[in-house]
């Protein structure tokens, strides 16, 4: 065994915390961090990183500094292009710039430098501390967007149930008969129901097919169940009830006790609609009687 | 070219002219199969995937043969070595059958963090100690060689005691890694730091080198950025045919991570590398040298680009 590169270790933290640091790499050499790595100052740069025949020892850190907070942005516009939209490229970058400080990236996938983001902007929401009914409804519009095209992105590559074959909605059919309510059912592995304050997937649809104007509409709750079926995503709407339902199903619910728990219990042929209709659409990987 | 295609390096094939596999041209591979040679993946946008990205894979696998590139191995990094990465590498590889698995010399983050880019290191003994271990690590790990390749960089440091040629010769030689060796990396960082690139290739063990990159670069008057957004240049055409050359012929990988042409076009580019196969002379056609700063536009690209996979909406 080597003994451990203590010289190694510090030049990466120093220039870590150099190229990382918001303000700029003089501000960077600067800090705190990387002082307490390498005590250098602007001046003496240059006794750690060399200048070449063009460019100072400033000006080639912060070709690595422009370009990190440069290629985890362009990676974020990726993962959010209806916020983009929505919100405007500057707005947006100002909301990844501040994210990005927040959250640097830990994982070995740029698919999870967004992963936080949602939850990012739901905790620095302004009007957090006011009452639901007291604060703008805006941010619950951009929170919500958010949500969605993440929920989208990890539907879209995450596991799935291509090749495997699921039960129908005369499979589901055949077994409220025999079973009665008494079954409960696995849901697809990319199946997500979700819950919204604004129609955001009308937006979602339209911007993502290329729209650019796009109405937004008062607040009003929106439920939603997006999964995939041969490799393709898809959204569907719910109402409170179905979204209601289809949420303790997933938990592992009986169909009585998914049913019972709803305001008003559906009758039975309510429910063997819905239900079929959902097993059509690949909703659920099995029933479990 | 039979002769050198059937050369095998560190037991690793010559398999040809391929390209980066690149989402944009999911469809056009899987409905027209080009002939294309190979197909280079990078690995991190696959080993968690369970949807289109992987489904898509698995059928270009079955026809084409697949090399595997990683951008997040670390390997010059001072923090541990990333053993749930590691096995998921090792299971793409084992899935995809890929040939070899590629990354470079670089460290991409230290405390947990990754920057997403590819760091320099500085070219010092203790640094060539803590790497050379790290790739023998790696490579018991993985059960096969790995395949190290030279970033594009930046800056150097002032402790460097080494150059970059007689730092990744002297590691491939002594932990028995093979070598990717980017032209277009070479041409960029020859400019940047102010060395000969024509030193660098002869320098280096030929018969380690596994395979080759070529991309197109940006000139930013007062440096050169990898940005694999454009043609090839001439002067980087000239390296490789110089490689080409000592090697005997080795893989060779265009890579197009920005303003990404339609395949066709993409397919024409890595094809052009024929003009610079064997001892022919060259056929005389027009090949730009790298495009002066004054046609560059004023945005400064970011360096090293990394594809990411972003989903389709139908």
């Amino acid at each position: 065994m080597s003994p451990d590169p203590e010289n190694l270790s510090r030049i990466q933290r120093w220039m870590q915390a150099v190229i990382t640091h918001p303000a700029g790499v003089v501000q960077g050499a600067e800090g705190d961090e990387a002082r307490d790595c390498i005590p250098t100052t602007p001046e003496s740069l240059e006794e750690v990183v060399t200048r070449s025949r063009s460019l100072t020892a400033v000006e080639r850190l912060a070709i690595y500094s422009r370009s990190y907070y440069a290629r985890l942005g362009e990676c974020l516009r990726a993962e959010y292009p209806v916020l983009v939209e929505l919100l405007g490229r500057e707005l947006f970058d100002r909301f990844a710039f501040e994210f990005l400080q927040a959250h640097p990236p830990h994982s070995y996938t740029l698919a999870r430098v967004g992963a936080d983001f949602t939850n990012y902007l739901a905790k620095t929401r302004p009007g957090g501390d006011e009452s639901p009914e007291e604060r703008e409804s805006w941010p619950d519009l951009i929170i919500d967007l958010a949500r969605l095209e993440r929920a989208f992105f990890e539907v879209y590559d995450g596991p799935g149930e291509e090749g495997r074959p699921l039960p129908d909605g005369a499979a589901l059919q055949e077994v409220l008969a025999d079973c009665g309510r008494e079954f409960r059912l696995t849901p697809a592995s990319c199946l997500r129901v979700l819950c919204f304050r604004h129609a955001v997937d009308e937006i979602f649809l339209k911007v993502r097919r290329g729209g650019k104007d796009f109405a937004l509409g008062a607040p009003a709750d929106r439920f939603l169940a997006i999964t995939r079926r041969d490799y393709t995503v898809r959204l569907f709407p719910l109402t409170k009830a179905q979204h209601e339902l289809l949420s303790a199903l997933m938990t592992g619910d009986s169909l009585r006790d998914a049913a019972r728990a709803l305001e008003t219990t559906p009758p039975d042929v309510t429910l063997s609609k819905w239900l079929a209709d959902w097993a059509d659409r690949g909703f659920f990987r099995e029933i479990r009687c | 070219m039979t002769s050198s295609r059937s050369l095998r390096r560190l037991g690793y094939p010559n398999l040809g002219l391929g390209v980066g596999l690149r989402s944009k041209h999911f469809r056009h591979i899987l409905e027209e199969e080009p002939a294309v040679d190979w197909f280079e993946i990078i690995s991190e946008n696959f080993m968690d995937s369970g949807g289109w990205p992987r489904h898509v894979l698995d059928k270009i696998s079955e026809r084409y043969p697949i090399v595997m590139h990683g951008v997040s191995l670390s390997i010059g990094s001072t923090d541990p070595l990333n053993f749930e990465y590691l096995a998921k590498l090792k299971a793409l590889r084992e899935a995809t059958q890929a040939h070899w698995v590629s990354d470079h010399l670089c460290w991409t983050g230290v405390l947990s963090r990754n920057t997403h880019d590819l760091l320099p290191i500085p070219l010092t003994e203790e640094s060539f100690r803590h790497v050379s271990e790290r790739v023998r690590v790696v490579q018991d790990f993985l059960e096969r060689p790995l395949v190290l390749e030279n970033p594009s960089t930046y800056l150097t440091f002032a402790e460097s005691t080494l150059t970059e040629w007689e730092f990744i010769s002297r590691l491939s030689e002594e932990s028995g890694c093979g070598l990717l060796l980017d032209v277009n990396n070479v041409y960029v960082s020859s400019v940047n730091h102010d060395w000969d690139p024509i030193e660098y290739i002869e320098s280096v063990p030929h018969n380690r080198i596994v395979q080759c990159h070529v991309a197109g670069h940006t000139n930013w008057g007062t440096h050169l950025i990898d940005t694999h957004d454009q043609q090839v240049c001439g002067q980087v055409w000239r390296l490789y045919r110089l490689l080409q050359q000592l090697t005997g012929g080795v893989s060779t990988l265009l890579e197009w991570d920005a303003k990404i042409p339609d395949f066709p076009e993409l397919h024409a580019e890595v094809l052009a590398a024929r003009r610079y196969l064997g001892s022919e002379p060259e056929t005389p056609v027009a090949v730009r040298d790298t495009v002066p700063p004054e046609e560059v536009t004023p945005e400064e690209p970011v360096s090293n680009p990394i594809d990411f996979l972003v989903p389709e909406v139908k």
